[in-house]
């Protein structure tokens, strides 16, 4: 049976086939607005001119534009996302060996955020004016204004080389060792979450104290529920809104997973993503930011299926 | 009289050379000649710890174990003929081979016994070493056919065919011996055949891959380490072959594994070698290095002089193009401070590319512009002061510290000496781009040495190269440094090449296309129980000769 909540969701998948196409446009153009020749880059200084003309031309770098885009759209309407001039990998492939990596990074990111701001946001609420609350508050401060790279730094040196508890740099898929994969995650799941954890606990202090405010929970509380009861239903309430702020913040762990990659040595597509914006790497950019645009939009639209699943008002409409 | 040589001694007697690299290498008198380049090349090297000298000369090397070696950036390309990523480079020394190396300064035969020059410099003829085997899955014996094979691959446009021009033809004229025919004489090429990517591959493996060039992601070699497992962006293994010169007196490699992981964040890097996660750190940033030299399991080895920082100028352009002003601009520069600035002290004022110890290092008599801010003003005033009312523009990136603190710290002593002057900062990218088209005014620069010193002349100068300097028949004794730079292509007798490029360097440092800054230093970290590390001419490390202590 088709339901609004199907059609729903069909018309935002629609939807974002001509934001694909724009982001696919917008970036192909604004990669080649960007100074720095390809095949310069790649050869160096002491290449000679035939040589940069015989590798331009191998990257068809000398069509235009338009040309090249259509080539390159042609490809990736059929599943193929070409191959890097580089290293001649197939930027599907390479992606695809990524992927992962960036998964599980994000996941270990929005995983801690939720760990720390649940309880953090819910106690800081409860106990209004109290160390607690104050302890929550400036965490949200803290949280929000300390850079991710910084923090990864001072992580790595504190647990990492002086403690030694956790190891500093590398990679292993949870897939394969689950534990030492875990183990991996841990700082790096810290280091991008402690941002998202901030935002999410204000907004949960913030919404909860709206929240445990209303007459309802009077109405619910001479039923003679528990307390906890209680605020199960307070709860359900106030995370309305807070579902469309972790959404959001899911989008921005998607993009701080670069810079988490980079410090924490983890082979994921934002590490990828940087190095071959140095190389000027054109054909695995385009490739990438399709993927990450693509993750985004899907990301929202579970996000807004949460909101229209959660919220009863616009179900019925 | 033709000049033949024999390579054994390079090749054969690695004992021997191991000690003579430590010793070399802690009295700080190290080779010359080469490198492998653009990457290549280079010449001394100095190991600030002898920890890799004494213990190497007195322990019992241990044979097994796993070498985690920590890169500066991931792997972008292996084809050995294709790929320009210096990391690359260093994966290719250890599984692939060159005819011939550089050992103490001198060359050295590394997959050949022997070879001649013929007196009119126009034939090059090689004896292979015999009984070399490739990897698996080729698994046969390295004959002179295979050596064609690889050099006509090479010679492709794309690949190094500018520097293999005047290679009219190479023939294997017999199973074990191959001979190259120039049709002119061309000096450098007996220099350029040991740049690291100039390796012998053989054909069956290349085609088995796709056979175009780029397709050789996953080289076939002679080398002492084959490819092992390759997970991009996370890790390669490298392991030992087995048949790497069976019968050879010392059991190369020890290690029966390196893991080279890419850690590209510097201060990551760090760390990790500090908390043992691995046991090799390449490039080490000067800022870096002092919690290395304090740490007590790492030991910091320093190589000297391995790259090489210029300001280029654009002499074809106002107001550079007034020999007065790229004079005076010569006296305001403050060398040492900029080695202090941009590399921490790991490096050395410098008015020439090569170090004292190279063969390539000129007696430069008083051409050597010194620090002197009245003899700058004093020949701007001769000159009318044709900077009055401009602003020079330095233009660096920040990338690369060392461009950065030169542009920076020049711009600051232009200033106090009364002349307008600006940094202009771009991407590398950027940069280098309006270098390679000419469209810039002064950059500071930066590249590593050369293996032969026409990589340093020739592009910059020649008039049929690309002319980076932009330096015409207008400037002060441009026909005169034509001259030399295509003299020092067509001599091909060494001591008479010197002559030239010592004449030739006067010129520069007197007319100033460029103005040579520093020499800087190539810092690894490596921890303490690591031995047998033997430096090279270019920050390329051999790991067959490195060893682990269980």
């Amino acid at each position: 049976m088709v339901t609004r909540l199907h059609e729903y969701a069909a018309k935002r998948l629609l939807w974002a086939i001509p934001v694909l196409l724009l982001v696919s446009i917008i970036v192909s153009w604004m990669v080649r607005l960007v100074p720095g020749d390809p095949a310069i880059i790649m050869l160096g200084s002491d290449a000679t001119q035939e040589q940069i003309m015989a590798v331009r031309d191998q990257m068809g770098l000398d069509e235009p534009f338009v040309i090249q885009y259509v080539q390159y759209m042609t490809g990736v309407v059929q599943g193929d996302l070409g191959v890097s001039p580089l290293d001649n990998r197939v930027v599907t492939t390479a992606i695809i060996s990524r992927l992962p990596a960036t998964i599980f990074v994000t996941i270990s990111g929005f995983i801690v955020s939720l760990l720390i701001a649940i309880p953090a946001g819910t106690i800081s609420a409860l106990r209004r004016g109290t160390i607690w609350d104050d302890l929550g508050l400036t965490f949200g401060l803290l949280g929000v204004s300390i850079p991710n790279f910084w923090l990864g730094i001072v992580l790595l040196l504190v647990f990492g080389v002086s403690l030694g508890w956790f190891p500093v740099t590398g990679y292993v898929s949870p897939l394969e060792d689950p534990v030492a994969g875990i183990k991996y995650m841990i700082l790096p799941g810290i280091t991008l979450g402690t941002a998202m954890a901030a935002i999410v606990t204000r907004m949960l202090r913030s919404e909860l104290l709206e929240e445990i405010r209303q007459d309802y929970l009077n109405a619910i509380r001479m039923k003679g529920v528990s307390e906890l009861t209680v605020l199960g239903h307070a709860m359900k309430n106030a995370f309305i809104p807070v579902i469309t702020v972790i959404g959001l913040q899911f989008g921005y762990l998607l993009g701080g997973s670069v810079i988490i990659e980079e410090v924490f040595t983890i082979p994921g597509m934002g590490r990828l993503l940087v190095n071959r914006i140095r190389d000027r790497d054109y054909v695995m950019i385009q490739g990438i930011v399709l993927v990450y645009t693509t993750f985004f939009v899907l990301v929202n639209l579970v996000v807004d299926l949460t909101y229209f699943y959660l919220n009863p008002r616009l179900r019925d409409e | 009289m033709a000049h033949s040589q024999s390579g054994s001694g390079g090749g054969i007697d690695r004992r021997r050379v191991l000690k003579y690299a430590g010793a070399a290498a802690a009295a700080g008198v190290a080779g010359c000649g080469g490198g492998g380049g653009d990457g290549d090349d280079t010449t001394t090297t100095t190991t600030t710890t002898d920890d890799t000298t004494t213990t190497s000369t007195t322990m019992e090397p241990q044979e097994g174990g796993t070498l985690n070696v920590g890169f500066e950036s991931e792997l972008t390309g292996l084809d050995p003929h294709f790929t320009s990523s210096v990391v690359s480079w260093v994966v290719v020394f250890n599984i692939c081979e060159t005819l011939i190396t550089f050992e103490d300064g001198a060359p050295a035969g590394r997959l050949v016994d022997s070879w001649d020059i013929s007196d009119d410099g126009l034939e090059y003829t090689f004896q292979l070493k015999e009984g070399v085997m490739f990897h698996p899955p080729t698994d046969r014996e390295l004959v002179a056919e295979d050596v064609v094979y690889s050099y006509n691959r090479m010679a492709q446009e794309n690949a190094m065919g500018s520097d293999l021009a005047a290679m009219e033809s190479v023939e294997a004229t017999g199973d074990y011996e191959v001979t190259f025919t120039m049709s002119q004489p061309f000096a450098p090429f007996f220099n350029f055949i040991a740049r690291i990517t100039w390796v012998i591959i053989p054909e069956e493996a290349v085609e088995d891959q796709g056979g175009e060039l780029g397709d050789f992601q996953e080289p076939v070699g002679t080398g002492p380490f084959r490819m092992g497992e390759y997970q991009p962006g996370n890790f390669l293994d490298l392991e030992a072959f087995d048949g790497y010169r069976e019968g050879f007196p010392i059991p190369y490699p020890y290690l029966d594994k390196v893991r080279v992981t890419p850690i590209p964040d510097a201060s990551s890097r760090v760390s990790s070698i500090r908390a043992g996660d691995i046991d090799m750190a390449r490039n080490v940033p000067g800022n870096n290095a002092s919690t290395l030299q304090d740490a007590s399991d790492v030991d910091l080895i320093q190589q000297r002089g391995t790259g090489w920082a210029q300001v280029h100028i654009n002499c074809s352009k106002e107001p550079w193009s007034n020999p007065a002003v790229r004079r005076a601009v010569a006296h305001v520069i403050n060398r040492s401070a900029i080695v202090e600035a941009g590399v921490f002290g790991f490096g050395t004022a410098a008015w020439q590319p090569f170090p004292e110890e190279s063969i390539w290092n000129y007696d430069l008599g008083d051409s050597a512009r010194q620090r002197d801010v009245e003899r700058a003003q004093q020949i701007l005033d001769d000159a009318g002061n044709p900077l009055d009312g401009v602003t020079l523009q330095i233009e660096a990136n920040t990338q690369y510290p060392i461009m950065k603190s030169t542009a920076d710290l020049l711009v600051a002593e232009l200033n106090a000496a009364g002349i307008d002057a600006e940094t202009q900062i771009n991407e590398w990218g950027t940069q280098l781009q309006r270098f390679v088209q000419k469209d810039y005014s002064c950059q500071a620069f930066s590249v590593p040495f050369k293996i032969d010193p026409d990589r340093h002349y020739y592009p910059f100068l020649a008039p049929d190269g690309p002319q980076y300097n932009q330096y015409f028949e207008d400037q002060p004794d441009a026909q005169r440094m034509y001259e030399l730079v295509q003299n020092g292509r067509s001599e091909t007798e060494q001591s008479t090449r010197v002559d030239i490029y010592t004449e030739l360097q006067k010129l520069i440092n007197k007319n100033l296309p460029w103005i040579s800054v520093a020499r800087t230093d190539d810092l690894v970290g490596l921890r303490t129980n690591v031995h047998g590390y033997q430096p090279w001419l270019l920050p390329y490390s051999r790991w067959w000769t490195m060893w682990k202590e269980s």
